[in-house]
């Protein structure tokens, strides 16, 4: 979990941002703060299918099913574990 | 909304959030909301109208319940007493045209003979839809009537074309029909939260709910008039959880701040206003910019203190609908405003509009980038105009908007590999400054009916024509 973590922040802070000495806090706001917006979510959701084999859905880009990356991992781990 | 109805509302949500057994708790919320959409459903000139319409959505709200059960059969049994319920208020409601204290609807309904004889109608052939189209077809026809209805309805031409059938049908003079004989209660909200149910439950994404949480999330009678437009799922985890009184406390607190900003605020805007007949009489530039800007905070301060009044009465029965606002006038950008202004309409869209539609062009290599991002942005904001009304003054208003956020996105993207300023608070200002006025003269489309009368107002906000 710790290491899907830290990849997917070095994503949003390279890829998305542009900013690789961008640190993202775990907790830190993603869509409530305004740091990632609506094209953001869907490059985030493709790098994820791509990169973990996991789905996020169109319906589950919102701030209502993660705002933080801890959340994000978690989404994500649990998919990969089958749950 | 006026202030009874507003009364009423929170009268009737102090008395749902008291009762402490949910299933009893979701047939009273029913009842209240059947009631409170056939009350404030206003007259129209075509007879029986105005008991017609809301009953049309509630049959809609069945057929769309009865289209998702895997086995109708079974759903019919462990849900009989909802239906039961929601069949006998329909009656009632009917009924009171037999008595001297009539009516509950704005003007006598029709004959009970005739509401049930339409009714047996109506469950025939929904049984025959039921069972003879499979799953998957019939939630896929029943998304494209939605459809159809709601550009029927927004539609001036076709509305007018409506009315003249239905008065045809009711043996009234065609020659005096009107758009505005169409005007159903909530229908934009009570179609996209339908639309939300079919679409998900085509996805396989709907949890399995029960009629009686299908009706209470569809008429939740404090977000039937004006929205928000909350989630299945979010509802009706909300809806299992026991009220608690401090939350009246939260709720009449949020209901007041509500009347407030409508009722003082908005209404006192409401004087000195922008609106299509006073725009054409103004002759002073400076006091176009004021009643523009009247407008603007009108606009905000009507609408989000409905979503106060919504929200707060529905927390005095411990249930919390998502906002809609959240200080839109303040951001720094385009991109920011739309994420906190009216967000539950924007969130809908988002999920079955911009975001399939994104991912499918950027996934698509060989189409440039700025492409991927104008073509979503631009149909995503067009169809939030139409959404108002398919007319050309909300089209070049949605238009307005999504070329604004292209342009956003563009300087975003530009300004990412530059070094942080150390003017970074004076940036931010001249951000709100910009993005303010931007949504302030986009107003401008919104409220007036035509382009010329458009452009000729903005003609005259830069001293022209005067």
């Amino acid at each position: 979990m710790e290491e899907l973590l830290n990849d997917l922040s070095k994503f949003i802070a390279e890829t998305i941002l542009q900013n690789p000495s961008r640190k993202i806090k775990p907790t830190e706001a993603l869509i409530s703060s305004g740091l990632l917006d609506s094209f953001h979510l869907v490059d985030l959701a493709i790098y994820i299918e791509e990169r973990f084999g996991v789905k996020i859905e169109d319906t589950e880009l919102n701030r209502q099913t993660f705002d933080n990356l801890q959340e994000l991992s978690k989404i994500v781990f649990d998919r990969m574990q089958g749950k | 909304m006026s202030i009874q109805q507003v009364l009423l509302l929170v009268f009737l949500a102090f008395l749902c959030g008291r009762v402490k057994n949910h299933r009893i708790r979701n047939f009273l919320l029913i009842v209240s909301s059947f009631v409170i959409f056939y009350r404030f459903q206003t007259a129209t000139p075509i007879f029986f109208l105005d008991f017609w319409l809301p009953t049309f959505a509630i049959l809609m709200a069945l057929t769309v319940w009865a289209a998702t059960q895997t086995s109708l059969k079974k759903a019919l049994k462990d849900n009989l007493q909802t239906l039961v319920i929601a069949l006998l208020v329909i009656s009632l409601i009917s009924a009171n045209r037999y008595l001297t204290l009539c009516c509950i609807t704005a003007t006598r309904p029709p004959h009970l003979w005739v509401v049930l004889s339409f009714i047996v109608i109506f469950f025939i052939l929904l049984a025959v839809f039921v069972l003879a189209i499979p799953h998957g077809t019939r939630l896929g026809l029943l998304i494209i009537a939605f459809i159809a209805i709601f550009v029927v309805l927004k539609t001036p031409e076709f509305s007018l074309l409506l009315s003249k059938v239905l008065r045809w049908i009711n043996q009234q003079d065609p020659r005096f029909s009107s758009p505005n004989d169409l005007v159903w209660l909530g229908i934009s909200y009570i179609l996209f939260r339908l639309l939300h149910l079919l679409f998900d439950s085509r996805a396989g994404r709907l949890p399995p709910a029960n009629l009686a949480e299908t009706l209470c999330y569809i008429f939740f009678f404090p977000a039937l008039v004006a929205g928000p437009i909350a989630r299945f799922p979010q509802f009706q985890a909300e809806l299992k959880k026991s009220p608690q009184l401090e939350e009246v406390v939260e709720g009449m607190q949020r209901v007041f701040i509500g009347l407030f900003r409508k009722f003082v605020l908005a209404d006192s805007l409401a004087l000195l206003s922008l609106s299509p007949q006073n725009a054409p009489l103004i002759q002073s530039s400076i006091y176009l910019w004021t009643a523009l800007l009247a407008y603007s905070l009108r606009i905000y301060f009507d609408f989000s203190g409905y979503t106060d009044i919504a929200i707060g009465s529905a927390r005095l029965m411990g249930i919390r609908l998502p906002e809609n606002f959240n200080a839109p006038y303040l951001k720094t950008n385009l991109i920011q405003f739309w994420s906190s202004w009216h967000i539950t309409l924007a969130d809908w869209f988002r999920s079955y509009v911009f975001n399939p539609l994104a991912r499918k062009l950027r996934l698509n290599s060989a189409m440039p980038s700025w492409l991927t991002i104008l073509i979503p942005q631009l149909s995503t904001m067009l169809l939030i105009g139409l959404w108002h009304g398919i007319s050309p003054n909300f089209f070049l208003w949605g238009a307005w908007h999504g070329v604004g956020l292209f342009l956003n996105n563009r300087w975003t993207s530009l300004r990412k590999s530059a070094p942080s300023s150390r003017f970074q608070a004076l940036q931010s200002f001249f951000g709100w400054g910009l993005t303010f006025a931007f949504v302030t003269l986009g107003w401008v489309w919104f409220l007036m009916p035509t382009f010329d009368g458009a452009i000729e107002t903005f003609r005259k906000l830069l001293g022209f024509g005067l």
